[in-house]
């Protein structure tokens, strides 16, 4: 072993001092987060508080003078207060989110991180993967316009998968916007139950519910409008509510370091190939389910005006796929809703043949009772005595993004030759009515 | 473009954030301190992210908290013992939900023998921690470091010289069979 003298032990003191690399964004983070808190330096030196409460009589005085400074603080300086009900929508027009919370599955407490940045890049450390119900993990997923890294701690695999810009940027939006979902729930019903504190900081406790399933707590700060935790619980109507999810950082627009997104593969990871996605079982990908031999899979849902959303669907008997456009039909039925239960009507726009036979269906949503706004929707596919339900977040864009955003999502599921509807097309044109 | 790097001492620049200062005047001190908490508690949780959080977490308690140092000249300990115990607390609160480490290789984390540095770092006594870490995570020369703590250069080397020493006992024994 080389012998510790004062060069070498330089030398190492200086390698050390590199493994920490300047951090521009520290420094802009923590300004931002004293910022938006609203985080103050305790002025009050508990060593001089101490030495002045001594004396009883001098106390006495002191607490007079105390209680007469804090009201007139109290009084003359009022913090502005901030609307709940505006919180949502603030949060869905951030760029960014950063949140850490815990996810119960089964019982048992997943925690995970996410950082958002719209366009099409997210960090989720703990997302939960319950493609397979016996064993549900846990994994950190990296998303950027090109690819999806998907690293499994449990397995220490690394699978990385191509994955389109604007698939990146549909799935980051819907992402931020399913979180702000999760916080806030899909009613906007707040009623202020009490007020407590959270880590010392004063919060107002509302709640939410759509009966009879799900029931949202929320910590909100009136000095700084932002809610400090949330809580959600949710039942299926036969058990009682249980908590399936807590929040207790919610980050708006943090720096973020771009090296957070760069998906480097750790040295005790195995790189695996990714078995392609089984063409006939879109929803292992998009999300949805499965009935027997029947796949549904509600691929996107993006929010339009007065409350209609366009939809890209499929729902197809793997047996028979080309045939899908005949279904649903007597034996097998779909139904459209909201949480609260309002239905929507769908009306076929196109529908784009894919290699396995099956199309992709792009319709005009339209609710029963035009009201926008409404985050969540519910897909209820029912075949013979069998019934599979989907709750997938509609997702909204910046008005002005919106006529892009459309085209060019629909350009992934048209052949070659196709033409997408514009925008206004979508919205003007009298579509071709179809069975619900 | 980062922000000059300010030669107030410590003391200073303290009285300037609960005056007038404000959040400019703490930037300064945590870019002068930043690396140094990093460090501080990557000893503890070996895992930069977490040592990043725990590290912003500690310079947010320090600044609501400045006022109840009652030697303002001292803050370089100050800090660094609020980051190894929020560094503590969130490697306690991590045991107890199962969390576990973020997969990431950039930064890389420690090797066995510079947590040992780290380790050996973080048993100085107090003067001298500051003053090894401002010398080479900070990256600052002798005479500046002087400035920053308000102390002569010629005590600034020999407690630098003194930390050696200590540093190469510790690492001479841990390393012995």
């Amino acid at each position: 072993m080389t012998p510790l003298n004062a060069s070498n032990l330089e030398t190492r003191l200086d390698s050390l001092g590199r493994l920490f690399p300047d951090d521009p964004n520290f420094v802009e983070r923590l300004l931002n987060r004293i910022e938006t808190e609203n985080i103050r330096p305790d002025r009050r030196s508990t060593f001089h508080l101490r030495r002045f409460f001594v004396s009883g009589i001098i106390g006495l005085a002191a607490t007079v003078l105390l209680a007469v400074a804090i009201w007139s603080i109290c009084v003359q300086t009022a913090q502005p207060a901030y609307a709940i009900d505006a919180v949502a929508q603030r949060l869905l027009s951030l760029n960014s989110l950063h949140l850490k919370g815990v996810i119960y599955v089964g019982g048992i407490a997943h925690r995970f991180e996410l950082i958002a940045q719209q366009p099409d890049r997210c960090r989720i450390n703990g997302r939960i993967d319950q493609s397979d119900p016996n064993n549900v993990k846990s994994t950190n997923v990296i998303i950027t316009a090109g690819q999806r890294a998907i690293f499994d701690p449990s397995a220490k695999t690394a699978t990385i998968i191509p994955e389109s810009p604007e698939d990146a940027r549909e799935e980051v939006a819907e992402i931020l916007q399913s979180e702000v979902q999760m916080m806030f729930g899909a009613s906007s019903n707040f009623v202020k139950t009490r007020s407590e504190t959270v880590s010392g900081i004063p919060a107002d406790v509302y709640e939410t519910r759509i009966e009879p399933i799900e029931r949202i707590e929320i910590w909100f700060n009136p000095r700084t409008g932002l809610p400090l935790q949330t809580k959600v619980y949710r039942t299926d109507g036969q058990t009682p509510p249980r908590l399936i999810s807590t929040i207790d950082l919610i980050e708006p627009n943090p720096a973020i370091d771009p090296a957070i997104f760069n998906p480097s593969i750790p040295p005790d990871y195995k790189l695996v190939t990714p078995k392609p996605t089984p063409d006939l079982s879109p929803e292992l990908r998009f999300g949805g389910c499965t009935l027997g031999h029947f796949h549904f899979c509600n691929r996107l849902q993006i929010a339009l005006a007065n409350g209609d959303v366009l939809a890209c669907w499929c729902l197809f008997d793997d047996r028979n796929p080309g045939n899908d456009l005949n279904v649903p039909d007597a034996q097998t039925t779909m139904k459209i809703e909201t949480l609260d239960g309002t239905s929507f009507t769908q009306h076929l726009l196109h529908a784009d043949p894919t290699k396995t036979g099956f199309h992709w269906r792009w319709s005009l949503l339209r609710p029963a009772t035009p009201a926008p706004g409404r985050l969540l929707l519910s897909w209820t596919i029912q075949h013979d005595h069998d019934d599979g339900r989907n709750i997938k977040v509609v997702t909204s864009y910046k008005p002005q993004d919106l006529p892009d955003r459309v085209i060019n999502l629909q350009k992934q599921t048209l052949p070659p030759d196709g033409k997408p509807w514009t925008l206004q097309e979508i919205e003007t044109s009298a579509p071709q009515s179809q069975k619900p | 473009m980062p922000a000059p790097e300010s030669s107030l001492s410590d003391e200073s620049l303290v009285t300037s954030t609960l005056g007038a200062g404000g959040a400019a005047s703490f930037a300064q001190l945590v870019r002068r301190y930043e690396k140094a908490a990093r460090a501080a508690c990557l000893v503890v949780l070996n895992d930069h992210h977490l040592a990043c959080d725990a590290a912003q977490e500690a310079f947010i308690s320090a600044y609501k908290s400045l006022a109840k140092l009652r030697d303002r000249s001292s803050f370089g300990g100050w800090i660094l013992t609020i980051a190894h115990n929020r560094a503590l607390r969130l490697a306690r609160h991590r045991r107890r939900t199962g969390a576990f480490a973020l997969p990431t290789s950039d930064p890389p984390d420690c090797k066995p023998a510079d947590l040992e540095l780290l380790s050996a770092i973080s048993a100085l006594p107090e003067h001298e921690r500051i003053v090894i870490m401002l010398r080479y995570f900070q990256n600052h020369d002798v005479s500046t470091v002087a400035e920053i703590l308000d102390r002569p250069i010629g005590t600034i080397t020999k407690q630098l010289s003194r930390a050696h020493e200590r540093l190469r006992r510790a690492l001479t024994q841990e390393t012995r069979p």
